[in-house]
């Protein structure tokens, strides 16, 4: 029934399509031609052609995917160690006019 | 992908190049339209097809959440009451005004203030006021300034018979009060035989003062002008498009241009409304077109062969035709939604009408500024010396009599373009909020993706229509 349904809304289209076709081609009214679109995509749809679909299926999952992933796509760098003088050698680093040497210039 | 879904949006974009390219210019002067266009007109309704097919692909791909469907308003500022109280004095001054000129005034419809007022100004100019500021016609409103007046004074003096109305509204009256009412002004507008008469047009305007006046003091103010004020639901329908809006206590909000409309309550009569306001504007355009005038003497001779003199018959026929193209948008819509249908039977054809009813406004907003644009442009000048000379007896009360309306103020093609833009882009704003609502009705992806392409055909039918409609005007 859906079929029949289908095959004779498919039918009209193809008519209407048809007969502003014929008009737009014979000149007798070429506006006839603004209808065109509006019946060529239910013809499509008619037929259960979903044209492009995929593509966007796939931009769409794309753009889905995106938003999911976190804010900053930089992966964060390890932190830098900074060791900060304490006691003693805070004592010495304040009162040196000139700081003693890192831990790995010393060790080198 | 196989082979033959490939090739087709190549071939559909060759296609639309090459009718891009060669526009059949030897026949594009052929075409002596309202504007005389560089382009064949059916070469703006391709265009307006390929840039609706072009949203479509845009918002499939990169609206992938849905927007619109929550509220967010940021507060700007709060109306002083006093304020609004001086809008409804304007609002009842005016209507008074309009009765006054158009009982007193000369009968020559050009030269008294009401026809212009009613028809350009009222009917033209609040619908654009909605859409840019919000629901001023809730505060303008005569018959609710005077209703809401009468039942602050009643509870004063009698607080016990006004504290409730006395009926209650049946919902299964829903708005289609506000339906007929609204058809009714179209039918006074294009139909009406004696619809310029000043005299008949204050007569009609006093009587639904006196219905509105009445029904909501029997019912409810508010109920009544959502429900059942044909002018109250149409303007505050298409305020829901703004991006102001304002509470009960005059605090002004701004808030997502069309996020209220995802908001409409669909009664009984909603979708009925929003079609009426489209398929009316149709049979504007429709009853000036070739198309029509070679089919109304066919219907006239019908109905006088039915035994009706020449008035009545006219007056049927148009009505036929303003009845039928109000069924033809609702048909168009009801197709859609079944298309819609076809790709899930998750919801019922009545659930998935409801949801996608808003969808609409937007289109019914694009054809009423399509249509009336240079109405307004050119008769609304008018007012400007109407207004010194209401009665059109010769007065002078503002120095202004003697201007007149500058029919060069805007050229043939710049309404034209003024018209296709307003059309694509109120598709283009149903296209939207019909891709938004799909995303939040359906689970899968591709469920809503299948419904638009549907919505899209709706869409495109709708411009092409218009744009048909429009370009027939005049040829």
């Amino acid at each position: 029934m859906r079929w029949r349904l289908r095959r004779g809304a498919l039918a009209l289209l193809s008519l209407a399509a048809v007969t502003i076709a014929a008009f737009a081609l014979t000149w007798i009214d070429p506006t006839a031609l603004c209808a065109l679109p509006a019946l060529v995509l239910p013809m499509l749809l008619v037929l259960r052609r979903y044209p492009g679909e995929r593509i966007l299926a796939v931009l769409s999952e794309a753009r889905r995917r995106r938003r999911q992933r976190p804010c900053s796509s930089v992966v964060p760098s390890a932190r830098l160690e900074v060791g900060l003088p304490r006691g003693g050698l805070l004592l010495a680093r304040s009162l040196a006019v000139r700081p003693p040497p890192s831990a790995w210039l010393a060790a080198s | 992908m196989n082979a033959r879904h490939r090739l087709l949006t190549p071939a559909l974009s060759v296609l639309g190049i090459a009718a891009l390219l060669f526009p059949a210019s030897a026949q594009a002067h052929g075409i002596v339209g309202r504007a005389d266009l560089p382009i064949p007109v059916w070469l703006f309704s391709w265009a307006a097809a390929i840039v609706l097919v072009v949203s479509f692909v845009a918002l499939s791909a990169l609206w992938t959440r849905p927007q619109l469907q929550s509220e967010r308003r940021v507060k700007l500022f709060r109306v002083p009451a006093l304020l609004a109280r001086l809008v409804s004095l304007i609002g009842v001054g005016l209507f008074a005004l309009v009765l006054y000129s158009g009982f007193a005034g000369t009968e020559v419809w050009s030269a008294n203030f009401s026809v212009t007022f009613i028809y350009v100004i009222f009917w033209v100019g609040m619908p654009i006021v909605s859409v840019l500021l919000g629901d001023v016609f809730a505060v303008l409103s005569p018959w609710r300034s005077c209703a809401r007046a009468i039942r602050w004074a009643g509870r004063r003096l009698t607080p016990r018979l006004f504290a409730q109305p006395p009926l209650r509204y049946r919902p299964q009256a829903g708005q289609w009060p506000a339906v007929a009412a609204l058809i009714g002004f179209a039918w006074l507008e294009l139909v009406y035989v004696e619809r310029d008469s000043p005299s008949k047009l204050a007569a009609l305007s006093l009587g639904y003062f006196l219905v509105m006046l009445a029904g909501m003091l029997l019912f409810g103010v508010e109920e009544w002008t959502e429900r059942a004020d044909g002018f109250g639901a149409y303007f505050s329908l298409l305020s829901r498009m703004s991006a102001l809006c304002a509470d009960e206590n005059g605090v002004v909000y701004a808030r997502r241009t069309l996020s209220w409309l995802t908001k409409l309550p669909v009664r009984p009569g909603t979708i009925a409304l929003v079609c009426a306001v489209i398929g009316t504007t149709t049979f504007d355009g429709l009853s000036n077109d070739v198309v029509w005038r070679k089919l109304e003497p066919h219907l006239q001779s019908g109905f006088t062969d039915l035994g009706l003199h020449q008035t009545p018959a006219i007056e049927l026929a148009y009505s036929t035709g303003l009845l039928l193209c109000v069924a033809l948008i609702l048909g168009v819509y009801a197709l859609g939604i079944r298309g819609v249908r076809s790709v899930s039977r998750r919801y019922s054809t009545t659930e998935l009408s409801h949801s996608f009813a808003h969808t609409l406004v937007p289109i019914g907003f694009a054809y009423v500024l399509a249509h009336y644009f240079s109405l307004l442009i050119w008769q609304g000048q008018a007012i400007g010396y109407l207004a010194s000379d209401p009665l059109g007896n010769g007065s002078n009360l503002f120095g202004t009599s003697s201007y007149q309306i500058d029919y060069a103020i805007i050229s043939y093609a710049a309404i034209w373009y003024v018209q296709v833009a307003a059309l694509v882009v109120g598709h283009v704003g149903g296209l939207t909020l019909a891709h938004d609502r799909s995303l939040s009705i359906y689970r899968s992806a591709q469920e809503a993706v299948r419904s638009q392409y549907w919505m899209l055909t709706v869409m495109v039918a709708f411009t092409s229509f218009g744009l048909w409609l429009l370009s027939a005007v005049g040829t």
